[in-house]
């Protein structure tokens, strides 16, 4: 749990300088993981960060002997983005080099204490406690399957943002506001490189919750953001078709849906069959 | 994941010169140009009224030609991979839209003309509307006489597009952009011009049938 504080602590401390976008895990609850849980982790870039029209991807590590996997991670993923690093060490913080790794001194840091990153209440809603969740979570990850399937079919290289946390496979999440939910990765396109996010579904609806629409159109402030819509088979065994939508800020419908008259945005306009 | 058994309706309009009426046609003319590819995919057996839609409209004037090519191309691609029955369906696709795409592809390169060969020709199957709409007409020449779209439209009331390919030019010329997706999405009712073509074929198989039993 240490190095979840010190990331808020670092992603603080980067505000001065940077637009900080925070792409690490951010434990949802009071939970306690194993070393193999933790060890199971998929390595994600900490940060997205912006200066001026600059943007970086960031790794915060507070044990030099980290730095052979982070290493071998820029490079596998330089053509992306260029790669910070910094290194914490008690109340210091260091910005490392990502050819010769030297470090360079330049701040003490504040560590937010532990219990001032706490929300004080739980926030976990009915509909996330029941199968249901898991059962979406799992036709969920289908979609995601095949959009990295057609990302590779395309030549796309792709970044997964997917912590592969505990989370995945729990109900009743203790505390959703302070769930990390990122888009599934970032893709390169030849020179172009966006967020995108999975949505698989069973039926041709092109509709995404409008709390999560207003979620994307914020990052679009760092990276364009495109959408997958995955139509598969009603039991999430084959695709069917594929859409993509380019997150914007056009004005769109609003519709009621369901029983519990869910607010979504309507994107039937906007999408363009691509497999 | 070889199950689909997918119709895909496809149109393509074309840029007209003021200086040379004949790259609409040719694509190898210095002024030739794809300016919008409209699609639609359907992956059952049979299509459904109810889930006709409206067609994905790729524009030249959003993202240069080169790209919406790329982008058709890479869609077919992924189609013919999940889709080894798939068949392509359009109003005279035949002699125009696929020739003019292949045509194009060629002179923006693509991809290898093999493979491309291979994608536009070799691996769909191919329901060319036009010469279906031949078995409307009463003209005696109607194995040379093509039947243009509004007449057929005419026949199955179905709606009728105003105006033409080239008036499709003007509105580019001009930049009225909203204008040329009106007239695609006016033109692209091929899903219920392919269902009511068929009944039509086939009721007149049937009537011959009794036709035939009866004498």
């Amino acid at each position: 749990m240490k190095i979840q504080v010190i990331k808020e602590s670092v992603s603080k401390f980067l505000e001065k300088d940077y637009d900080v976008l925070d792409l690490f895990y951010k434990m949802p609850g009071d939970y306690e993981f194993t070393k193999k849980e933790w060890d199971d982790f998929h390595l994600v870039p900490d940060y997205l960060l912006k200066y001026q029209n600059e943007l970086f991807l960031a790794f915060v590590i507070v044990e030099i002997e980290e730095k052979e996997k982070i290493l071998e991670y820029i490079k596998k993923y330089s053509s992306f983005l260029p790669f910070k690093v910094f290194f914490v060490k008690d109340d210091e913080i260091f910005e490392v080099d990502t050819e010769t790794f030297s470090k360079k001194y330049l701040d003490k840091i504040k560590i937010i204490s532990d219990s001032a990153t706490k929300t004080g209440s739980w926030f976990s809603p009915k509909k996330s406690q029941d199968g249901t969740w898991l059962k979406n979570r799992e036709f969920g990850k289908r979609g995601e399957e095949e959009v990295i399937k057609y990302l590779n079919l395309m030549k796309i290289q792709a970044i997964d943002l997917n912590f592969n946390s505990p989370d995945d496979e729990r109900s009743g999440i203790q505390d959703w506001r302070k769930f990390n939910k990122m888009p599934d990765g970032i893709a390169k396109k030849d020179d172009e490189v966006y967020f995108f996010d999975a949505k698989a579904k069973r039926s041709e609806k092109w509709v995404v919750n409008e709390r999560d629409y207003k979620k994307y159109q914020a990052k679009m402030e760092f990276l364009p953001v495109k959408i997958y819509f995955v139509y598969l088979t009603y039991d999430g065994k084959k695709i069917r078709k594929l859409f993509v939508h380019n997150v914007n800020m056009n004005e769109h419908e609003i519709l009621f849906m369901g029983h519990d008259k869910n607010k979504v945005v309507d994107l039937s306009e906007e999408v363009e069959e691509i497999g | 994941m070889k199950y689909h058994m997918g119709y895909l309706f496809l149109d393509i309009e074309t840029y007209v010169s003021p200086d040379d009426d004949a790259s609409g046609l040719n694509p190898f003319r210095p002024a030739s140009k794809v300016l919008s590819i409209a699609y639609n995919y359907y992956d059952g057996f049979k299509v459904k009224e109810s889930e006709i839609r409206k067609p994905t409209i790729l524009k030249e004037w959003e993202d240069g030609e080169k790209k919406i090519l790329t982008k058709l191309w890479d869609f077919l691609r992924v189609k013919l991979e999940n889709d080894e029955h798939l068949k392509f369906l359009g109003f005279n696709i035949l002699k125009f839209d696929m020739t003019y795409l292949f045509g194009r592809m060629q002179v923006l390169k693509i991809a290898d003309k093999n493979e491309m060969y291979e994608v536009l020709y070799r691996r769909p199957h191919y329901i060319d509307l036009g010469q279906i709409s031949q078995v409307i007409t009463k003209n005696r020449f109607k194995e040379f006489l093509n039947v243009s779209q509004k007449t057929t439209n005419r026949f199955f009331d179905l709606p009728i597009k105003k105006g033409t390919g080239k008036d499709v030019s003007k509105f580019y010329d001009k930049k009225e952009y909203d204008k040329i997706l009106d007239y695609m999405n006016e033109e692209f009712c091929f899903e219920l011009l392919y269902q009511k073509l068929r009944r039509h074929v086939f009721a007149k198989k049937v009537n011959e049938i009794n036709e035939d039993s009866s004498n």
